[in-house]
């Protein structure tokens, strides 16, 4: 008999719910916008836009999932659920590389924002400053959540919060006063990328959307959260999607305050700053606040501060993912047990802490080695088209969360076909119903289109992307490899699925998340459906 | 002001700012290079006013 896990505590309000999701998704546009509009120029909006459409499809099935399995697993439980271990551990496996790149590129990009108020931090003109701070803020994180120190929900709540209100007033002001629509089709019309630019913008545009399995993880915190999670879900969705395509229509068509030039004294356009400058796309919501006028000699002083702190909040929710669904793949056998190894003081899962923020540490060091060692830039021109930095670790990125995005939509269909029974509080729209083995299943139309659209990203990820073509596919290979030798090892099926009674587990996941009525309704469809086959279940 | 006042004033200011792009884009004509600022505008509006009826509807149900 299997030894029950201890339960987390469900303490998670609807507010609480809200503000963990924005908190890890809501940082994102601090980083993606510099590196789009640096991509895609004038048809930055664009990019934001389809990537911003397949984002609604992944939330909305975000939601759906979360609120029918509550489970802190998220991606890589749906999967798993939906298409088998192998699978299941591939999609966890994609969503770790996301986690372990999610730990660097946050403290890199918290340091980028800081540079906007201490100089000496400037990765261009300081790199080993830079690498040195990035690896403290690493190795710092890791620590905390080694000793078992977590940002508390109040904090999240209140950066959350300030974060909301500070943005609003950008965008107010920002289209307010320093908006010129002419400008934006000016741009749009004279820096039109071409379509391998388009192609490039599109897949950073859709790491402005990346962090959703924050929804599961507060699924599985949040008290009765099949009625909880679609509320506070869609408003998030809805709140990241406006604050994306704001940023990169008012920095397309914005007029500066101050006036903006090149290095060779020409006037330019302000988000011209961004194209082959690896700084200002590292801080680019800073830079784009101190240009509205007046209201710019606030943002530059406070902006950029509280930038680094959602960062850091999103570089900290990297280590305490990256660990968690470790610890969830080992208990479902999917990883050695080494991971769920719980430190004997802390009552942490330091080795899988230590194990995936020694990969984030990696990562940064070949993201710095271009710009710590000038003699590299050859080897990188020469192999990776001259990537380092931010793009290295947004290539991997992308990467990660388009393959894991995908296998989610195809778990999402098949749990439709194959797990009608599960009460379904909240259903993605726009669905065709079919009888499916004497039950009536619902066909999800929108899962199709969102199969479609991040298998799209996921292809121009893999055209434009040197490294998310190289390392990505190693990372899984790397992955797939473990795994067929942990599972040979403890004698388990490798290529199909250990016998689970997802059935009695249903059950506990709903009486678990106190959703007793939706288990009584679980309970009796099941009882029938056993009935019309001639069985009784127990 | 508590919580739900900031949070009353930002729907506001939501509705508020879509109906500004709206008419501000509007006013040039129409342009393909504004669809995507034509549908930010109705999603702040939509959003905003979606925040504002759930309020109200709490409000109601005390």
């Amino acid at each position: 008999m299997q030894k029950r896990q201890p339960e987390l505590r469900r303490s998670v309000t609807p507010w609480g719910s809200f503000s963990w999701g924005y908190s890890d998704v809501g940082a994102d546009i601090f980083v993606g916008l510099g590196l789009v509009l640096g991509a895609a120029a004038g048809a930055s909006n664009v990019a934001f836009l389809f990537a911003g459409i397949v984002y609604v499809c992944i939330g909305l099935a975000y939601t759906e999932l979360a609120a029918t399995y509550p489970v802190a697993g998220g991606g890589q439980y749906f999967v798993m659920r939906g298409l088998g271990d192998l699978f299941g551990f591939i999609a966890g496996w994609a969503v770790l590389l996301d986690f372990t790149i999610d730990i660097t590129l946050f403290a890199w990009s918290c340091v980028d924002y800081l540079s906007q108020l201490i100089p000496g931090f400037l990765n261009t003109t300081h790199p080993w400053t830079h690498f040195v701070v990035c690896l403290m803020l690493i190795a710092g994180l890791a620590t905390l959540n080694v000793i078992g120190v977590r940002e508390s929900t109040a904090f999240n709540s209140f950066v959350s919060a300030l974060d909301v209100i500070s943005e609003t007033l950008i965008l107010t002001l920002g289209f307010l006063f320093a908006f010129r629509p002419e400008l934006l089709i000016h741009a749009m019309h004279t820096a039109w990328p071409s379509p391998f630019g388009l192609m490039n913008g599109i897949s950073l545009a859709i790491i402005s959307f990346v962090g959703l399995e924050s929804i599961s993880q507060a699924a599985q915190e949040t008290q009765r959260p099949a009625s909880i999670v679609p509320r506070t879900s869609v408003g998030l969705i809805l709140t990241i999607l406006i604050f994306a395509l704001s940023y990169s229509n008012l920095a397309l068509g914005m007029q500066p305050w101050h006036p903006q030039y090149d290095a060779h004294g020409h006037a330019i356009a302000f988000w011209q700053i961004f194209t082959n400058n690896a700084d200002n796309q590292g801080k680019a919501i800073a830079l784009l606040s101190a240009q509205i006028p007046y209201y710019g000699l606030l943002a530059t002083l406070y902006v950029p501060l509280l930038g680094a702190v959602l960062l850091l909040i999103s570089s900290n929710s990297g280590v305490f993912g990256s660990s968690r669904i470790a610890y969830a793949m080992s208990t479902e056998q999917l990883l050695p047990s080494i991971f769920r190894r719980v430190h004997a003081s802390f009552r942490t899962p330091a080795i899988s802490i230590i194990a995936f923020s020694g990969v984030a540490v990696l990562e940064l060091i070949f993201a710095a080695i271009p710009y710590l060692i000038p003699a590299a830039n050859v080897l990188y021109a020469h192999l990776f088209r001259g990537e380092g930095g931010l793009d290295f670790l947004a290539d991997l990125y992308a990467f990660g969360a388009a393959t894991s995005y995908s296998f989610v939509f195809i778990a999402l269909i098949f749990l439709r076909l194959h797990d009608p029974l599960s009460p379904r509080n909240f259903k993605i729209p726009f669905n065709i119903p079919l009888t499916v083995r004497g039950e009536r299943v619902e066909f999800p139309i929108v899962a199709v289109i969102g199969f479609l659209g991040i298998g799209s990203i996921l292809v121009f990820t893999l055209i434009t992307h040197v490294i998310g073509r190289i390392a990505g596919p190693l990372w899984l290979v790397f992955g797939v490899l473990i795994y067929l030798w942990y599972r040979k090892q403890k004698r388990l099926p490798l290529f199909h699925s250990q016998p689970k009674d997802w059935k009695q587990q249903q059950v506990e996941i709903l009486r678990n998340a106190g959703e007793l009525e939706l288990m009584d309704q679980y309970l009796s469809r099941v009882r029938d459906a056993e009935a019309r086959q001639g069985r009784v279940w127990e | 002001m508590g919580m739900m006042g900031v949070r009353g004033v930002i729907s506001w200011l939501y509705v508020g700012l879509g109906l500004v792009i709206l008419v501000r884009l509007l006013a040039h004509g129409w342009h393909w290079e504004l669809l995507s600022g034509l549908v930010l505008a109705i999603l702040l509006i939509a959003l905003g006013w979606y925040r504002i009826r759930a309020a109200a509807r709490m409000r109601r149900e005390g």
